[in-house]
Parts: C-alpha cells; structure tokens; sequence
C-alpha cells in the first residue's frame, strides 16, 4: 500500500534517495500535486511554509529587482526540492519562486518535515547536503553569467532545463528563455534559429525540441559538465 | 503575476500608451549568403526605439562570440523590416560596439 502511495514522490531524486522507512514517515504528509505554469510559490520576504519537491515539472527562483524585473537565478527540477532549509526553523524566502514548467510535485508543510528532522539524522543531512550543492550551483552560475557567451548559455540552458524535467521537449516560450538569460526575446530568437538550421534544435511557438543532445553540447559553456546533477555532487564530496 | 519579459528586460522602454495604441512589430533578420530569420518579431513604439533593440540584440549576440553558423560577425548584418517586409535600415554586426550600428 504505502509503495504505491510513495510511487509518485519517487520520481524526485532526493525524495527517491531517502531510506524507505524514511519515506515512509514523511509519506502521511507528503500530498502530491499538479501545478501549472507561473503559479507563484514564494515572494521574497514570505514565510516558508511547504517544501516543494518536483517530480515532473521545473521551479523557477527570481531575484526582483527594484525596477519590478526579474531575473533567474536558478531552478530546481527532479534533482532537488526549494524551501528544505524551512525545516531546520522558521525561514523567508529570499527569492521569488514560480513553476516554469508545468507538472506533478511532491509537497510537504515546512512544520511537518521540521518535526521529522528532529529526530531523524539522515533527513537533516540530506538537508545540508542538497544546501552545499545549491551553494556550488550558485557559484558556478555566478561565473557562467559574467564570462560566457550567450549563445553558449542558452545551450547550456536548454540542456539543464531538459534534465531537470526528464524530457526533450522544453514548454517554453522565447520571451521565457529572455527572461532566464537576461537577454532580449529577439537575441533567443535568432539563436534558437541559427541552433534549428543546423539540426540542433526544433523550435515551435511555446515549445523547444532537443534533436541532437551531443551537438547541444558541443555548443554549450563547459558549465553543463560541471553542473550535471549526477556529477556536481561527486565534485565537492556529497553523496545525496 | 511577475512582469511580461519585455518589461522585465527592458525597463527603459516607454510604458505610456502601451495598453492603448498597438505598437507596430519590427523583425530583426540575419543575412549573410544564409538567412537567419526573425520569425517572431518585437512590438516597438517606433523606428528610434527599433534601432535601439537592434543595437542590444547585436550587442548581445556578438558579446565575446566570434560569428554565427562558422562565418565571422564581417559576413553578417542586421536587417530590419516592418510589418508589411519593407527593409528600413540594415548594418554590418562587425560594426557593433563602433558608436555606428543602426545608423
């Protein structure tokens, strides 16, 4: 019974990493959802209330600036969960949180799975774990946005995009992929041409094909290798 | 809801009478002896406002990038049409970062 009901919460590879019995204790609080895209999540400031864990679908985390505009500065897709940090106490958000693609997501109340770390060491560390690996994350983005190209970052982008929701096929609308590369939709437009006339991509209104993943490589920053989710880890010690 | 891309990216873009009057749509191709089409054009206030984007999408595209489909940025211009395909103005993306792109 409680293997069907988790059956859905293991598509999230930190939820899928967890002991069973672990699982298991969380699975009473844990609901599963389907959320669609630019619902909002968190506001900065906002309390932390539920963590979200994604099976499917692509969470987006923005930075507002005092002009109103917002640019990405990281998303978390089946690899990883937003709000954990909740669970070692009372948190806001320092970013705003919006899902970017649409899909199924594993939710459990911030006070809930406070109450589990408590007394169960290896949920704590998972926390602190998944929490260095944001930190390299970040780091390596920081980098990547003030040194690469922009036709190198949208590679890289369509790739990290196209692991973190476990599909080939990008929902995502030009003016999207603008936003998250903080350069013009036309500037993405003509690069997702220039990627479709060599075979790379296949670029429709509101949707973003990978046809040929190696030559998307090829073309990415070095950024994709180093921020693989099976590998990232790996390179600062963390087993998740 | 967050802010429309457009507004997000660029905020010095006139606001008034945006919900009003349609703006006209200008579409920034590519050419050399190939083509790279701006298949989805952007709404713009007017032609003073098209040069500008042209200038920042060219700015971008060739920000620490040598050239496109293996031709160096010489080969290439920037031609903008409006609505109707009429070209209204075209220059080199070897000139960009110059001071003479869009002129």
């Amino acid at each position: 019974m409680l293997d069907i009901s988790t059956q859905g919460h293991r598509d999230n590879r930190l939820l899928a990493a967890l002991p069973s019995e672990m699982l298991n204790l969380m699975g009473h609080d844990l609901r599963q959802i389907s959320l669609a895209q630019h619902h909002a999540i968190y506001e900065p400031g906002a309390p932390i209330d539920e963590i979200y864990f994604p099976q499917s679908g692509m969470i987006s985390l923005l930075v507002v600036a005092k002009d109103g505009g917002a640019v990405e500065t990281a998303t978390i897709g089946r690899e990883g969960a937003i709000g954990l940090h909740a669970a070692l106490g009372k948190r806001l958000s320092f970013t705003r949180a919006t899902i970017q693609v649409a899909g199924k997501f594993s939710i459990i109340r911030a006070s809930a799975l406070a109450h589990l770390v408590q007394d169960h060491g290896p949920l704590r560390d998972m926390i602190t774990r998944y929490t260095e690996v944001l930190w390299a994350e970040a780091q390596q983005l920081a980098a990547c946005n003030a040194v690469h190209d922009a036709p190198a970052r949208l590679c890289r982008w369509l790739l990290q995009t196209s692991d973190r929701i476990g599909n080939q096929t990008l929902p995502l609308t030009q003016e999207l992929i603008a936003q998250m590369l903080g350069v013009r939709r036309t500037t993405v437009t003509l690069m997702a041409q220039s990627l479709q006339s060599q075979g790379v991509i296949k670029y429709m209104r509101g949707r973003i094909s990978i046809l040929d993943r190696e030559k998307l490589e090829h073309c990415a920053c070095e950024c994709y290798a180093v921020l693989q989710q099976e590998k990232l880890p790996l390179k600062i010690g963390v087993k998740l | 809801m967050p802010p429309s891309a457009d507004e997000a990216v660029v905020p010095d873009q006139p606001l008034a009478g945006k919900e009003k009057i349609p703006m006209p749509i200008y579409y920034f191709h590519l050419r050399d002896q190939d083509d790279i089409t701006d298949i989805d054009g952007t709404d713009l206030a007017d032609i003073g406002a098209a040069r500008e984007h042209a200038n920042t999408v060219a700015r971008e595209l060739t920000f620490k990038t040598s050239g496109m489909l293996g031709e160096d940025w010489s080969k290439w211009s920037m031609v903008v049409h409006d609505s109707a395909g009429l070209e209204l103005f075209s220059f080199e993306m070897s000139d960009v970062g110059k001071g003479n792109g869009g002129k």
